[in-house]
């Protein structure tokens, strides 16, 4: 089994079979990703596809600094913020009241399976799936997800409270699988 | 409490959907093979006509350089087969001396008086289509009649490139604008029409992450043309300052130089980079510049050595001359060249191609004649009052150099260039001007320093 930098070195010279053995190890780990921030399958193939040759065009600019699963997940999420920028501006980023959401909901969401989780995502709107995968998924804070769509922090803050209402919502919509939480 | 509720929302979904896995499938490998493949087809065409383009250009460039070196031969020929003829003719019209004897029959001196240039420039336009050497005649007497000022002009044959045939064919490909010129026995090149270089091809190199050569060293040779530009034949001062007895009946003194010679070189230069693709170099080139000439001028000195000589050194020389028999001399000019250079990395890959621009310092080192027959002593002059030549004079330097990455560390290259004088290489105090222009091919060897 090649190392990671062997797998490195082959896709920096254009080795076409090392570049297949490096997407058949990491593929599966940026789909999951991809499939966070797009609507649909067949829309998270499209931003799989273009990060993937994003990162054979620049591997050779990648260092050993930081995590190479890091690097790549970086390339795949500004892929999908390229591919929603468009959307992003036409939305209507406006600031959402903040809701009452019940406290005490101790919510487990160890049972569901990951497909049902990813289709409660994908069916949050664009800007709230974006900022909700921004801040809860990647642990960025609201205001480094304002400069990086350029929306202001209020907005982001908003967009992510609109985010969990609807997600509560979903779960609470799926009374056999919510009872499981109770 | 509510802050807590919240994290523990976020670690929720983090757990939930952080480090999972999604089969994609198996289309998007494919889609992105087909489009590394198309972006690897897309570059390796681009790199495929870029270097057709280099190669098209460097073709054209040694058709260039060839063929301005065959004119110039060819028209130093033709000069040569005309030269037997034009001073009897010149003679017959103007003083209306019929000498069915030759050189044993004095000779008037060359210089047109304004009545003979009118009537050559009349027939001079009958010439005009006949033959590129016969309009640059008929120029000369214009402008002298213009200026008041008599021009030699069987010494100021002007100078001209073309690709043309000598006859005016307009469809002839010309790389000089036809406009030859003769001000005040200077010549005036004509203007240079260069094609443009595509914007394209002006990117900055895509490999960034390859080892750049920002300090190189070489050592080259070069060989070509020389032509050594104006002309001399003595002065009336020093025509008249030659005794009559030593004329012995051989007519007026003359000493005609050749159109072309040849010209060596060799050197070391050493080039930095200054910017991303801009060089600048410097260096020491030794240069020997070789021309014919056939003179009627014998110099003689105190140990009564009889010496080859020209007309050059006929306003500074003390040395007595007498007029002999015409004989063939070799004119071997040493210099030494220090040139100072900016380049332009048009290329800058294995295969390198830079554009380079700048002047260079002549330092006069010695001019030496040699009696081709070996009848006459050399003779020989370097620097100072007694010579006619500058001690430091100008050239511009312009050229092209096409390099080959051999190693890591080394380059090979070829380098078409061009060096014309821009000012004249004899002193003001010389009887007439010498701005020599040579068009050589040099090789040279690069050592790249890391």
């Amino acid at each position: 089994m090649l190392s990671e930098q062997e797998l490195i070195n082959g896709c920096a010279k254009g080795d076409r079979a090392i570049q297949k053995v490096f997407y058949e190890r990491y593929c599966r780990k940026m789909m999951a990703i991809a499939m966070r921030y797009a609507r649909s399958t067949h829309e998270a193939e499209d931003i799989l596809q273009e990060g993937f040759i994003k990162v054979f065009n620049n591997i050779q600019l990648f260092r050993s600094e930081s995590k190479l699963t890091t690097w790549m997940t970086r390339i795949m999420i500004n892929t999908a913020l390229n591919s929603h920028r468009q959307k992003l501006y036409m939305l209507p980023m406006v600031d959402v009241m903040e809701l009452q959401i019940p406290e005490d909901e101790g919510l487990n969401l160890a049972d569901f399976n990951l497909s049902e989780l990813i289709l409660m995502v994908q069916s949050l709107p664009d800007g709230c799936r974006v900022v909700f995968n921004l801040f809860a998924i990647e642990g960025y804070g609201h205001k480094e997800i304002g400069e990086m769509l350029g929306i202001s922090e209020g907005t982001s803050k908003s967009q992510y409270n609109r985010a969990k209402s609807l997600l509560r919502a979903k779960l609470i919509q799926e009374d056999g699988k919510y009872e499981r939480f109770k | 409490m509510k802050d807590l509720n919240s994290q523990k929302f976020e670690e929720n979904w983090r757990k939930a959907l952080s480090d999972r896995e999604i089969d994609p499938s198996p289309s998007v490998w494919t889609n992105i093979e087909l489009d590394l493949m198309q972006t690897e087809g897309d570059s390796m065409k681009k790199r495929v006509f870029f270097y057709q383009w280099v190669a098209a250009a460097s073709f054209f460039l040694v058709v260039f350089l060839g063929g301005a070196f065959y004119y110039n031969s060819e028209n130093d020929q033709a000069k040569m087969a005309a030269a037997s003829k034009p001073e009897n003719e010149v003679a017959s019209k103007s003083n209306e001396v019929n000498s069915t004897h030759g050189l044993a029959k004095p000779e008037i001196p060359v210089n047109i008086n304004p009545t003979y240039s009118g009537e050559k420039n009349s027939q001079a336009e009958t010439d005009k289509k006949t033959s590129q050497a016969t309009v640059s005649i008929s120029l000369a007497p214009v402008l002298q009649k213009e200026e008041g000022k008599f021009l030699q002009t069987e010494k100021f044959t002007p100078f001209y490139i073309s690709l043309s045939s000598r006859s005016e064919s307009t469809s002839s490909l010309q790389l000089f604008e036809e406009v030859p010129a003769v001000v005040h026995g200077k010549i005036v090149l004509p203007r240079l029409v260069l094609p443009a270089i595509p914007a394209a091809f002006m990117n900055s190199s895509r490999d960034k992450n390859k080892e750049k050569e920002n300090l190189w060293a070489s050592v080259g040779v070069a060989a070509g043309s020389y032509n050594p530009g104006g002309g001399v034949s003595g002065n009336q001062a020093f025509q008249s300052s030659i005794p009559t007895s030593a004329n012995s009946g051989k007519g007026v003194g003359y000493s005609d130089p050749s159109r072309v010679g040849t010209a060596y070189s060799a050197g070391f230069a050493l080039s930095k980079r200054v910017f991303s693709r801009w060089v600048l170099q410097s260096g020491v080139n030794y240069v020997s510049q070789n021309v014919g000439y056939t003179s009627n001028y014998v110099s003689s000195s105190p140990s009564n050595q009889s010496k080859a000589f020209v007309a050059e050194y006929a306003d500074v020389s003390s040395l007595a001359v007498t007029i002999t028999n015409p004989y063939e001399i070799n004119s071997e000019i040493n210099v030494v060249s220090l040139p100072l250079q900016t380049g332009y990395l048009i290329v800058d890959r294995k295969i390198g191609w830079q554009m380079n621009t700048g002047v260079a310092a002549d330092v006069f080192v010695r001019n030496t004649l040699t009696d081709e027959s070996g009848n006459l002593d050399r003779f020989s002059q370097g620097s100072g009052q007694d010579s006619p030549y500058r001690a430091v004079s100008w050239a511009g330097l312009l050229g092209t150099e096409l390099s080959y990455k051999v190693a890591r560390q080394y380059r090979i290259s070829v380098v078409p260039s061009m060096r014309y004088s821009l000012n004249s290489i004899l002193k003001s105090s010389a009887s007439g001007t010498s701005n020599p222009l040579v068009l050589d091919m040099g090789f040279r060897f690069r050592y790249i320093f890391k």
